[in-house]
């Protein structure tokens, strides 16, 4: 019901000048009945019938959305944005625009109006849930039941400066409360099925965190730092500034980890933090790290997450989507190469054996190859550079120095 | 190289035109035997500060971790005496956007004992007030000024960083920056959303205090706090019994010039509501 893979045809131009106009999120309604997708040069949300793939709605969104998540049985979409809002819309809107046309207000007064309201002139039914002074990077919407029965819903949001915060839903001007603690940017979180009373988060530190949600405690932090320098075989850093430590804006050069006459050291970045609920695997990957890392949750009360397996790849995972009915899952994939280019399969196949180990499917299976065979023929026209750090890398750039801040 | 002659003038003084450093006012801050009272002219910095941007602020992970014993004096000494456990005075009042600190100087007059922190994100301006602040606790009865203190930090962002929820039982916002162009309404220290981060620190029963000079930004304001469910205006009547109110017309910086120049204050306060029963 969530997830599905990320990154579509990308440059598929119309136009002289190239269209990056790529798909940046896409996510499953009502059992797989809908399709939504957040397309990022447009800014806008599409929702497709999942059957023939015929276009239901497009709403252009004011600023470029980030994160979907549903609510009210799915009946409700939530758009989180890069201007730090949150909006919730129908998923399937009126026949009739219900929202009020541009409204024909006098050009005398106008000035003044514009002081005091804030326009979108949004032309469907939508409604601004709250808002971070800061950039959001992803979202969750928890439904819960009391023991008197009676239904609570929640929507937790993650932004780049740190934090993870817990509204009410639909009264969503309530903020329960914070799990704070994260050194650095946090690009995603993941309310798992089996423990709907935690959330778990990743961004740009060494660790994942498990938090109890209502009051923000920190449960765990699982620590990733020594698997994850395993992998790269270097030195793996987290934290707040892209440089190293107290280096400030100033020596944040380029890429992470290249300085030249410094070690060379990896920032983590989670790009995606994934369930396999019936086996209570959580799976997270890593930008530019070519593997999955995978973690088991230990029985209830503790729950507490312990690293498993990793799953080396072919290529860097950009997303991924599980196929419950199977324990398997598919992902997306991107040349580890910095050319962009080569020999790397876009999507492979996995499926999780019954005795906890995993297998590559991607071989034998039938629909896993002919869903290759049919993505096989993307590329990217346009230049590497801005594939890499425009489209599929973006998640790094969130730590902070990357922008060169100066000082006033 | 060759030397120069003798005969070559001396150097020309370089003088400062305006907006060029000079280096005086660093010197001045650097000086360690400087006595007294810091002077304001010596702390300048442009108005405004961009709150999306990330600067270089220094901030706890979160209010747990913040270490508050360089930012008051007042209950280091009781601990000392009292060997117990006792729990740390907590801060009760924020004066967001406090500038040159006026208001926080002034209101431990009418409210003792009562912690309260300034919070401006201008690195000089606070740098001044810090100073004041100091040098205020050294003259005599400078014993109420260990409740006062400053930190940089951008509120709008941080908030929750610094303070649990509903730690506090006032919030000022004092004479902020208009941000007149619509598109920057989120810049504004009040949006509907950012007004919910308010009712979150504040206790219930808590105030945010507002006043400032243009009359637009009142209305903005008082348009998002009037809608938003969890903040009821005070009446008028309130609002004048309130010991704050009058500090706050008359002690700030800025109601000081706006006051010189003869221009109108526009005061409004809200009280903050408990949180409403759940709907589904």
């Amino acid at each position: 019901m969530k997830d599905a893979g990320e990154v579509g045809e990308v440059g598929e131009g119309s136009g002289s000048n190239g269209n990056n106009n790529g798909v940046s999120k896409i996510i499953s309604a009502q059992a797989g009945k809908y399709i939504v997708t957040v397309t990022n040069e447009d800014k806008t949300v599409r929702v497709f019938e999942a059957g023939g793939l015929g276009e239901l709605s497009s709403r252009t969104m004011p600023k470029r959305p980030c994160a979907l998540a549903l609510t009210d049985c799915d009946n409700t979409l939530l758009v989180a944005d890069k201007f730090g809002d949150v909006y919730s819309l129908p998923l399937l809107p009126e026949a009739t625009p219900a929202a009020t046309p541009p409204t024909t207000t006098p050009k005398d007064s106008e000035a003044k109006r514009h002081r005091t309201e804030i326009a979108h002139d949004l032309l469907f039914t939508h409604k601004l849930l709250l808002g971070h002074v800061s950039m959001l990077t992803d979202l969750a919407s928890i439904t819960t039941t009391t023991p008197e029965g009676q239904k609570r819903k929640y929507v937790i949001t993650a932004d780049r400066d740190e934090h993870i915060r817990v509204s009410r839903y639909p009264q969503s001007w309530v903020i329960e409360g914070f799990c704070l603690g994260h050194g650095a940017f946090v690009s995603k979180v993941l309310v798992p099925e089996w423990a709907p009373l935690e959330v778990l988060s990743g961004g740009g530190d060494t660790w994942l965190g498990r938090w109890r949600w209502a009051d923000g405690k920190c449960l765990q932090k699982v620590e990733v730092g020594g698997v994850l320098e395993e992998i790269v075989g270097k030195r793996v850093v987290g934290g707040r500034e892209s440089s190293g430590a107290g280096g400030g804006a100033a020596e944040g050069e380029g890429a992470e980890g290249e300085s030249k006459d410094k070690e060379e050291v990896v920032k983590p970045a989670v790009v995606g933090i994934w369930q396999v609920p019936q086996r209570k695997i959580i799976i997270v990957a890593f930008e530019r790290i070519p593997a999955l890392l995978l973690f088991t949750s230990s029985p209830p009360p503790d729950q507490s997450l312990t690293h498993h397996t990793t799953i080396p790849l072919p290529g860097n995972p950009l997303d991924l989507t599980v196929d419950p009915s199977t324990n398997s899952f598919w992902i997306s994939l991107a040349s580890a190469s910095s050319s962009g280019e080569g020999e790397c399969p876009l999507l492979q196949h996995i499926t999780l054996t019954p005795n906890g180990q995993w297998e590559n499917t991607t071989g034998g299976d039938k629909p896993a190859q002919a869903a290759i065979g049919q993505v096989s023929g993307v590329r990217y026209a346009g230049d590497a550079k801005v594939l890499n750090d425009g489209l599929l890398y973006t998640t790094g750039l969130l730590r902070k120095g990357f922008g060169k801040d100066r000082e006033e | 190289m060759s030397t120069p002659t003798s005969a070559s003038p001396p150097a020309k003084r370089q003088k400062a035109s305006s907006g060029q450093r000079t280096g005086h006012r660093s010197a001045y801050r650097a000086d360690p035997t400087r006595q007294g009272l810091p002077q304001k002219k010596h702390y300048r910095q442009r108005a405004h500060a961009n709150p999306f941007s990330d600067h270089q602020l220094v901030y706890p992970p979160c209010p747990q971790e913040m270490d508050w014993s360089k930012h008051f004096t007042s209950t280091s000494i009781e601990e000392e005496e009292e060997e117990e456990e006792e729990e740390e005075k907590r801060v009760e009042l924020a004066d967001i956007g406090c500038g040159f600190g006026g208001l926080i100087i002034s209101l431990p007059k009418v409210l003792p004992g009562v912690r309260m922190l300034g919070m401006e994100i201008r690195t000089q301006v606070t740098e001044y007030v810090d100073e004041r602040i100091r040098a205020l606790r050294k003259l005599e009865g400078g014993e109420m000024y260990g409740d006062v203190g400053v930190i940089r930090a951008n509120a709008m962002k941080f908030l929750p960083n610094f303070f649990e929820k509903a730690q506090l039982r006032r919030v000022f916002l004092c004479f902020p920056d208009p941000h007149f162009k619509a598109r920057k309404h989120k810049a504004r220290i009040v949006s509907p959303t950012l007004a919910s981060e308010y009712a979150y620190v504040l206790a219930p029963a808590g105030i945010v205090y507002t006043i400032t000079d243009v009359e637009d930004l009142h209305h903005w304001m008082a348009k998002h706090f009037d809608e938003h469910p969890l903040f009821e205006r005070l009446t008028g009547e309130e609002v004048d019994a309130d010991v704050c109110v009058a500090v706050m017309r008359t002690d700030t910086e800025e109601g000081k010039k706006v006051e010189r120049n003869g221009g109108k204050k526009f005061v409004a306060c809200w009280r903050r509501a408990a949180d409403p029963e759940w709907v589904e």
